[in-house]
């Protein structure tokens, strides 16, 4: 899933219990627990297939298996949707926009869209069974090798079993010249021999017999699109809905997707920017930060600050705090605020904080 | 409140009278746009970068009243919605771009393709002509691949971000 964390859009960020972090508006939040939790902390289950293509929604279910869209096509070399030609003639055929490849090429054309489809099927259906011979052939192969392999262990455990029972000067043995010229020529010549698949027979160089045929190029045969999936979200705790999808038809009969249920963070939390950052001293070591405390919900609620543990506090080097609110503060209900006159109601709290900045923050920054 | 559109004086404009604005719009230096071949409509908050091009694309179509069925060029209209940023070096054909969208740099959007809402367009991609692109999808590559989906609070992010471009901008 994209994550908007590199484009660094505002500064703040909320941390998880798993230890990432995010932006305010991906979070999500379950009001049975009271806690705010990441994507990654919820849990996820498919409820619809999508076709990028033409738009087919299809619900899914643990007895279907169906993974791609019957009616679309999609490129084998470009990965993009195929397109319908129409020739002079009435022949119908894919091609690609993109890279320009056509089902002309298989000989795959048609004056109708069933039998093109019924043929770019079969010919599908005839290329797996032909991957299939080949990987058969390959294990005869392995099994095959296997066996010569135990039978050269027996000649040399024979031949070592010689060895040890013969006489010494049976195993000394100097080779003459010529026996040592023989044998080399004889190497060279089968190594020219399997490299040109001859043999030699009764003094004659003969074409060994090929029992396995090369195989042939594979085709550029179009696949049928992958559908996308929507998802539910789910406390992973309670198991209460966090974010569902459904399908809603309208009075044309078109289907479109809604939210039915959505529980995100700021809706029901305050939202918090930073405004002005100074620097208070000459050498730059201390900056001063102006926070603020937004109610963009139009929801009543009270919060609370709770003091942090010291670990926190000197690893980002706090100095002191000004015009902190009282650890209880609260927001009130906007349409209130709109009706009511005279009353100091606020909807926003600031207060400032200095912060201890190190030496080498501010030559990385310039950099 | 004032809906400003700030202009620079530098721009590739033809035939302003087939360009319609809503308002508070930014479009920096070297932007073309070929209004001579179709209408081009923007919708609110959009801001266009550096030498953007904005050119309708060609269809061939037989007319109704003609009699010897010859196929004719026609220039499809562009339609810009809400709160659309497109950044430097771009070139854009497509005929549809949807709300929340943020196309990035050096991007070439094909012929006729249509770009629905709350979607990313990573930076150097190519895209396909005739491509639809669904809400919701981050797209890159050359050419095009649906990568990522995007979490549904994308409008929100896309909306605050260009409120404060708006505010924080200072023409020269």
């Amino acid at each position: 899933m994209y994550s908007f964390t590199k484009q660094l859009i505002s500064p703040v960020f909320i941390q998880c219990e798993c230890g990432r972090d995010f932006l305010q508006e991906e979070m999500y939040c379950c009001l049975a627990c009271q806690i705010s939790m990441c994507r990654f902390c919820t849990q996820n289950d498919v409820s619809l297939l999508i076709c990028r293509n033409c738009h087919e929604i299809t619900q899914w279910n643990d007895q279907s298996f169906i993974t791609t869209c019957q009616n679309c096509y999609e490129c084998p070399v470009c990965k993009s949707v195929l397109k319908k030609q129409i020739d002079q003639d009435k022949v119908i055929s894919f091609y690609c926009s993109f890279c320009f490849y056509s089902t002309k090429s298989i000989d795959c054309q048609d004056v109708g869209i069933q039998q093109l489809t019924q043929k770019l099927n079969q010919l599908q259906k005839n290329e797996t069974e032909n991957k299939q011979y080949p990987m058969w052939y390959q294990s005869l192969k392995d099994s095959e090798a296997k066996v010569i392999q135990l039978k050269k262990q027996k000649q040399q455990k024979m031949f070592l079993a010689k060895v040890k029972n013969s006489s010494r000067s049976e195993r000394i043995r100097n080779y003459s010249q010529q026996e040592i010229e023989i044998n080399q020529q004889q190497r060279e010549k089968q190594i020219i021999f399997d490299r040109y698949n001859l043999q030699v027979k009764e003094s004659q160089l003969n074409l060994k017999d090929y029992e396995y045929k090369m195989a042939k190029k594979p085709l550029l045969i179009p696949q049928h699109v992958q559908l996308f999936s929507k998802k539910t979200r789910k406390c992973k705790k309670c198991q209460k809905m966090i974010v569902q999808i459904q399908l809603d038809k309208n009075e044309r009969g078109t289907k479109k997707l809604v939210m039915s249920i959505s529980y995100f963070h700021y809706d029901y939390t305050p939202f918090i920017t930073l405004q002005k950052i100074k620097y208070t001293n000459k050498d730059k070591s201390e900056a001063k930060i102006m926070i603020l405390i937004q109610n963009l919900t139009k929801n009543q609620f009270d919060c609370q600050l709770l003091p942090l543990q010291q670990n926190i506090l000197e690893a980002f080097k706090l100095v002191k705090m000004n015009n902190l609110p009282s650890p209880i503060f609260g927001f009130k209900d906007i349409n209130e605020m709109e009706s009511a006159k005279g009353d100091q109601l606020k909807n926003q709290h600031e207060f400032d904080g200095v912060v201890s900045v190190p030496k080498d923050c501010y030559h990385k920054a310039k950099q | 409140m004032i809906n400003l559109n700030f202009m620079k004086l530098q721009l590739g404009i033809q035939s302003v009278e087939r360009i319609q604005v809503v308002g508070k719009c930014i479009f920096l230096h070297n932007v073309m746009m070929r209004g001579d071949l179709a209408k081009i409509n923007f919708g609110k908050h959009v801001v266009i970068q550096d030498s953007v091009i904005l050119r309708p694309a060609y269809t061939y179509a037989v007319p109704k009243d003609s009699t010897n069925n010859k196929k004719i060029i026609k220039f499809s209209p562009i339609q810009i919605g809400d709160y659309v940023m497109i950044e430097e070096n771009c070139v854009i054909q497509a005929s549809k771009i949807g709300s929340c969208v943020f196309i990035g740099k050096n991007c070439v959007i094909g012929a006729r393709c249509i770009i629905s809402e709350n979607s990313i367009i990573l930076a150097d991609s190519i895209i396909p002509p005739d491509t639809f692109i669904i809400a919701n999808s981050v797209y890159g590559g050359k050419p095009g691949i649906h990568k990522y989906e995007t979490p549904e609070t994308t409008s929100i992010i896309q909306k605050n971000r260009l409120l404060n471009y708006y505010k924080n901008f200072k023409a020269k």
